[in-house]
């Protein structure tokens, strides 16, 4: 591995001007079980290395009924499985980080890393984007915010700009019968990529036979993780029925843009796409229909 | 190439160590601090021979940079048995045959300590689910599961 | 089932001999074997499938602080084609001694061009990256098939098919033509019921054993050598070092730590 300087900044001005200084030499380190094996490899260079687990406010886990979630940056999965909010209010999130790596990889790896390193695969980025969260950006300007379907921009590559690091992410509080639900394909029963992930969530009429409004969002079928959402807007006003959510899942279906590669053809993702979309559907309507 | 002073409690003692900001924890505990009980397997994070509880948490120390461990506790193979006694998991790995070649197991045992400590009395499909990331290619599994089962019911035997 | 009892080992679950050693981390296996002044080496490797190494250029690689030597084929002793019985397999050395590193030619995509020696595995690393190798790409071939076509591109252009004892008379891709037949197959297919013909393809595969390769070697200036290496065959890698080294036997020692898995495919290197 080449060499590289590390620093761990104790708060997010000091962080974003080590950034803005270093510009594109410089990398975020949070849980690390994909940076420190991309520097390895030679995939990714870096002649500074940012740790930003010492900055408070990436280590934030806490819920407001009004604000919703606030989810810092490296908080590692197995705290957030871990929180009992998260467990009660939002279920498909913990869908995807309890299927992250194994135990190890769960033990360091943060959705903001997951977001950050903008793989088509990764498996936190559909039930975020169905969940509606966004992403606050700390950067020389202050701070903005972008909505997660928007991002990543490329394989590996994401809006942030020099200067700029993930703070956190904020999902809106769950609204009445509403449900989210996050699965994906393997070959093995864990610790494996997605060839295909699905995500859905959806807000149900108050006796729960309509659908008020639906989001779907898919992994693996594109570049980045893709935001169907016309998939989840031709249910709003239909019927909760095997037909409206079987059309919800063609029209997904017909997004994807897969290609084939060690982990699956292209044919066989899309029909998965269709698959699973109908069974995130599914799962999040039940959600719904308990919650 | 400079070098960073780490100060870090590993297996109950206080150790300093200097690395650089490049070496992985693994690369510190095998090359440094000559503990080389830790394995490299893959040295990207799929095998798990090289699993150390940090801080409480089970990792991989080869996706770990020696220069986090700054403050932290640290438990690795070498820290599990006292010089009367072994581990009941050592035991019981050595008297299920849990192991034939061996360079996984001193990652199969840290795992399995870190599941015993935060759950004393798992079920078998939680013991599968939670050694996921620990690959062994000689045993097939079945016997380093029932090694942890057996190491747990010695735990609560007092044994 | 009482006399059971009477054996010693039957019947009873025998704790293994290394297992205390394997369960506490104490045993020594090749990666774990540390001593005074160890160096680190790296290999470059190939990225062409099959080229004509015009020149190599090491001189930027050894001007970085901390690399101790790198070495190419031309530090290694001229073979001839000596066919040697090494134990599990007869092998030309002079083949083998390119494969260490190759000479003249790559002749696979990882084929081993040069080696470094640093007094970290991180600049020795960094040292590859500083070797310069002029390639000329020749065409590769990529299938057996392929390979066998007549107007394929040669990958050894001194080879000669053997078969049965005798050697073909030019150059080809086929090494050896084995033939096994009992009787009269001809006759046989001919009052055959049903004759099956069919082609099977399979992916290269190797065994998947967890310890990555490795090895570590203590050279004395009285000649001596010993190398601690994680094999399944001591003897064969002495044999093959003495060969490939020239070096007298009796000064080659190969000490077998714990071993990671192997199956066999750590039988030699």
């Amino acid at each position: 591995m080449y060499d590289f300087d590390y620093a761990s900044p104790r708060s997010v001005r000091e962080a974003v001007s080590l950034l803005e200084r270093r510009g594109d030499d410089a990398r975020v380190l949070s849980g690390g079980t994909d940076l420190i094996v991309q520097l390895r490899e030679g995939r990714r260079k870096a002649g500074l290395v940012v740790d930003i687990k010492e900055i408070p406010e990436v280590n934030d886990l806490s819920y407001g009924p009004r604000q919703g979630l606030r989810l810092g940056a490296a908080v590692p999965c197995y705290k957030i499985y871990g929180n009992e909010t998260v467990q009660k209010l939002y279920p498909g999130l913990i869908d995807a980080v309890s299927l992250v790596g194994g135990i190890q990889i769960q033990g360091r790896a943060t959705v903001g890393g997951n977001l950050c390193n903008a793989s088509p695969a990764a498996d936190t980025i559909p039930p975020l984007i169905v969940l509606g969260a966004a992403c606050v950006i700390a950067g020389p300007q202050g701070t903005r915010t972008v909505p997660v379907e928007d991002f990543c921009i490329a394989p590996g590559r994401t809006v942030l700009q020099r200067g700029e690091f993930l703070l956190s992410l904020r999902i809106p509080p769950p609204l009445k019968n509403s449900g989210a639900f996050y699965l994906r394909f393997i070959p093995r029963n864990e610790m494996d990529i997605a060839v295909v992930g699905a995500g859905a969530s959806v807000v149900l009429g108050k006796r729960r036979t309509v659908f008020v409004s639906a989001r779907v969002a898919l992994g693996a079928v594109a570049p980045t993780p893709l935001f169907v959402r016309e998939a989840g807007d031709a249910l709003a006003e239909k019927p909760v029925s095997d037909e409206s959510i079987q059309q919800a899942a063609e029209i997904a279906r017909a997004a994807a843009r897969p290609i084939s590669d060690m982990r699956g053809t292209a044919d066989h993702r899309r029909h998965l796409v269709g698959v699973l979309t109908r069974r995130a559907l599914e799962g999040a309507i039940r959600r719904a229909k308990e919650s | 190439m400079s070098r960073v002073h780490v100060q870090a409690r590993i297996n109950g003692e206080e150790t300093e160590f200097l690395c650089e900001p490049r070496q992985s924890l693994l690369e510190v505990l095998r090359d440094v601090l000559m503990l080389t009980g830790s394995k490299e397997g893959c040295n990207n994070g799929n095998c798990g021979a090289c699993n150390v509880i940090l801080d409480g948490r089970l990792v991989n120390s080869c996706l770990v940079l020696g220069v986090e461990a700054q403050g932290k506790d640290i438990q690795t193979i070498e820290g599990l048995a006292t010089p009367d006694r072994l581990h009941p998991l050592q035991q019981q790995f050595l008297e299920h045959a849990a192991l034939q070649c061996g360079i996984c197991t001193p990652g199969f045992i840290v795992a399995a300590k870190a599941l015993l400590d935060k759950n004393p009395h798992p079920t078998e499909p939680q013991v599968r689910h939670w050694l996921a990331g620990n690959l062994c290619r000689c045993t097939g599994y079945d016997k380093i599961v029932r090694a942890v089962l057996s190491a747990a019911d010695a735990v609560r035997d007092g044994r | 089932m009482s006399e059971s009892t009477a054996y010693k080992v039957i019947g009873t679950r025998p704790i293994r001999h290394d297992g205390l050693d394997k369960v506490t981390g104490r045993a020594i296996y090749g990666a774990d074997v540390q001593m005074v002044g160890l160096l680190y080496g790296k290999i470059l490797r190939s990225p062409h499938a099959h080229a004509r190494i015009r020149k190599i250029d090491t001189s930027r690689a050894l001007a970085l602080p901390g690399v101790k030597a790198v070495t190419t084929h031309q530090d290694l002793p001229s073979l001839d084609d000596k066919i040697a019985d090494l134990g599990e397999a007869v092998v030309n050395m002079r083949y083998m001694s390119n494969n260490i590193l190759a000479e003249g030619k790559v002749l696979y995509k990882g084929h081993a061009v040069a080696a470094v020696a640093a007094t970290s595995p991180h600049i020795a690393e960094e040292a590859l990256a500083l070797i310069d190798v002029e390639y000329e790409v020749l065409p590769p071939v990529m299938d057996v098939l392929d390979a066998m076509n007549e107007r394929a591109p040669l990958v050894l252009e001194d080879l000669k098919t053997s078969s049965i004892g005798q050697k073909g008379d030019r150059p080809s891709n086929v090494a050896s033509h084995f033939q096994h037949k009992l009787g009269d197959p001809e006759k046989g297919f001919a009052e055959a019921d049903v004759v099956i013909d069919r082609e099977f393809h399979t992916a290269t595969v190797h065994q998947g054993y967890i310890e990555p390769h490795n090895a570590t070697a203590l050279y004395s200036p009285d000649g001596h050598l010993t190398v601690w290496c994680s094999t399944q065959g001591a003897f064969a890698v002495r044999s093959q070092l003495a060969e490939i080294l020239q070096m007298p036997i009796a000064t080659v020692k190969v000490v077998p730590p714990a071993l990671g898995g192997g199956f066999g495919g750590t039988m030699t290197y």
